[in-house]
């Protein structure tokens, strides 16, 4: 139990660190925001009003459009308790050849990163942020969140919520679910050949 | 795999997806894309409020109930009139008249006095009469107050009905206004659906032209057919549109050719917080116009049963009448006992009494007013409760399309998970064809059916406000909903 002179010491560190905390969390707010407006800044000024791009732009267009995500945070959470049990060179492995098809899929629909987008919320508790976005695309509005996490120096990406349904939830239901009927190793090679298909598709190697 | 950062993550659909995707399409209301929309001569870009608004400016019907309530307020003017100087009448009469044959020279003064003295019709002259009849009642035992506030509270009782009956065109414009939303919304829907079937078709066309193994001719043919089907469907949900546009224009009573927009761009559920029972049954108690009426009824006929009543005892008058005469060429005679029905002058003044005799007739009378009296007081008593059960009806109706609406959500979002986990299963092939379609059509169906949920959920929240009496003063404000 606390004495009156303990309790007083709370109650002051409590008073002075209270707004810290909310100035701390609304400075991080404005970074998130800034970081994903710079992002979209970026996107739309290398898609312009073009309809073709060259193999060097379409990389570009990747790089920026993927530079934020946090592929192994992604995957981790795609595989769940299976994560665990994987080697350090199968979890390397398996993030390469997931972030590999993400990144090439990344630029199959390009009108949808032309869309108007308004930021509507973003929250920040520690080192973890949600932002609510509002895009408008084809004159329908849709909501798309975003999972962010901070770690070495700056925000990542950890999910995003199309429309209400988790891309890592779906990963995960469906990855787990392989995994569970068939072994990690048949899930792996079901993405070995998505990710060179894609590539293909793409026009990568 | 799709694209996380891709807000349509379009399904990757193979030949045999393609084809059966068409199956279910089919059974999404609506079908397939919209056909193109003809150019409006004009455009009409409403809000809910605004709609309501315009509505009750331009409804006849409002205009018919409005009217009797003008109708009503003259009434009550001339109740009120009929205070002072009941009657006060002005009458002239202007004809030929007969001169005199003057025999012998007779003085004009002692005419009277000639017996051979007759009217002459052979010489006409100009006659004028002119009368004057006033009557100012100055007790009538309550009969000139009662027909006043009978009258003043018939007002109150078509001004209420007026209240109702833009209650009601209020809330026919509302649920007219969300069926256009809902009709443009499941166009949406239809139109999701039918770029879907194109897709699936021009993939066949080419696996076609490629050679493709398992793609043939009948598949070709299934696609054909069911694009025939999807024209029929286009047909249906575009005419559904149009007609719930005109239906809303009609209400508007807008020009020939003038089309109405919605300014919400989608169905979206109103914003609203469902108060306690009891907070809607106050206010409808408070504020439902047809209790107003009720009660503007109850007072009418009790004035009606005192003006009955006054029946039973005499009413004092003042009267007051004035009347000239004359002709030219006729000498009036002032001795008060000769008259000449030409020529006259005079002023009367005084004091009456009026009582009506036949009591039983008078009896009856008051008892007919004493019966129409209860008469209201019973259909007051039945509107209340009435008014109580609809509110009540409306409070669950309500609670009912919220969870109704819920649950559909709930459901979307969870064939949204469905198809993802679906699209994401399929495209690592390790997915089945039955569920990557069952799937898309859970979706399809389910965006539907949220959408015929949130028109039900709004319809039912305005039906409840006008339960309550809310409807439409809050829409008019600004403050339909919260």
């Amino acid at each position: 139990m606390l004495n009156r002179s303990g309790l007083l010491l709370l109650l002051i560190v409590g008073a002075f660190w209270l707004p810290v905390r909310h100035a701390l969390a609304q400075d991080r707010a404005r970074e998130v925001r800034a970081l994903l407006e710079q992002r979209d800044r970026e996107i739309k000024a290398l898609l312009g009003d073009k309809e073709t791009f060259t193999d060097r732009q379409r990389e570009q267009l990747k790089d920026v459009i993927n530079a934020n995500i946090d592929f192994a945070a992604m995957g981790r959470a795609a595989l769940g308790k299976y994560w665990d049990e994987l080697t350090p060179a199968q979890r390397a492995e398996f993030v390469e050849v997931f972030s590999d098809i993400v990144r090439a899929h990344s630029l199959s629909n390009l009108d949808a990163y032309r869309s108007k987008v308004t930021y509507d919320e973003i929250t920040v508790e520690g080192n973890r942020a949600h932002v609510v976005t509002t895009t408008t695309y084809n004159e329908v509005e849709m909501k798309i969140e975003y999972e962010l996490g901070y770690h070495d120096g700056q925000w990542w990406v950890h999910d995003i919520i199309l429309d209400d349904v988790s891309t890592a939830e779906g990963y995960a239901r469906s990855f787990q679910s392989l995994i569970r009927k068939r072994g990690f190793e048949v899930l792996m090679e079901r993405l070995r050949e998505r990710r060179d298909k894609a590539l293909a598709e793409s026009g990568t190697t | 795999m799709p694209n996380p950062f891709s807000p349509d993550a379009s399904i990757m659909m193979t030949r045999a997806a393609a084809l059966r995707l068409f199956a279910c399409l089919l059974l999404v209301p609506g079908g397939c894309s919209a056909l193109a929309q003809p150019v409006p001569a004009d455009t009409v870009h409403l809000g809910l409020a605004e709609a309501i608004g315009r509505a009750l400016a331009v409804s006849p019907e409002v205009g018919a109930v409005a009217a009797e309530r003008d109708f009503a307020e003259a009434r009550a003017g001339l109740a009120r009139a009929s205070r002072f100087l009941t009657e006060f009448n002005f009458t002239s009469a202007h004809a030929p008249g007969p001169g005199l044959k003057n025999v012998g020279d007779t003085p004009v003064d002692a005419l009277y006095l000639n017996p051979d003295v007759r009217n002459d019709w052979d010489d006409l002259r100009p006659f004028t009469r002119v009368e004057v009849e006033m009557l100012q009642p100055l007790y009538t035992w309550g009969e000139l107050g009662g027909n006043i506030r009978a009258a003043q509270h018939g007002v109150a009782v078509e001004s209420a009905a007026v209240q109702a009956k833009e209650a009601e065109v209020a809330l026919r414009t509302g649920e007219l206004y969300y069926n256009l939303l809902l009709a443009g919304a499941l166009r949406r829907v239809a139109g999701e659906a039918g770029d879907a079937v194109a897709r699936a078709k021009a993939e066949i066309e080419k696996l076609l032209d490629e050679g493709a193994e398992d793609v043939d001719e009948a598949d070709r043919f299934q696609v054909l057919i069911t694009e025939q089907e999807l024209r029929r469907r286009a047909a249906e949900v575009e005419q559904k549109y149009l007609t719930a546009q005109a239906a809303l224009a009609r209400q508007l009573f807008l020009p020939e050719g003038t089309v109405v927009v919605p300014v919400d761009a989608t169905l979206e559920p109103v914003a609203f917080t469902l108060e306690p029972l009891e907070a809607y049954t106050a206010r409808a108690l408070a504020r439902r116009p047809e209790l107003a009426q009720a009660e503007a009824g109850l007072a009418a006929r009790e004035a009606l049963i005192d003006v009955a009543r006054s029946d039973y005892y005499p009413k004092l008058f003042l009267g007051a009448s004035a009347t000239f005469s004359a002709i030219a060429g006729r000498h009036r005679q002032r001795n008060p006992y000769v008259g000449d029905p030409f020529l006259s002058r005079g002023v009367q003044v005084g004091l009456g009494l009026r009582q009506k005799l036949n009591f039983a007739q008078t009896r009856a009378r008051v008892e007919q007013a004493r019966a129409a009296y209860e008469e209201v007081r019973f259909q007051a008593e039945a509107a209340r409760q009435l008014i109580l059960f609809e509110v009540e009806e409306a409070y669950r109706n309500v609670s009912i399309a919220r969870e109704a609406l819920a649950a559909r959500e709930e459901a979307l979002r969870l064939s949204k998970e469905w198809l993802r986990t679906e699209q994401i299963n399929f495209d690592l092939d390790i997915g089945d064809t039955d569920n990557l379609i069952k799937a898309v059509q859970a979706n399809l169906e389910l965006q539907a059916a949220v959408y015929e949920a949130i028109r039900a959920y709004n319809v039912a929240v305005l039906r409840l406000q006008r339960a309550a009496g809310l409807l439409p003063g809050d829409a008019g404000n600004g403050t339909l909903v919260d």
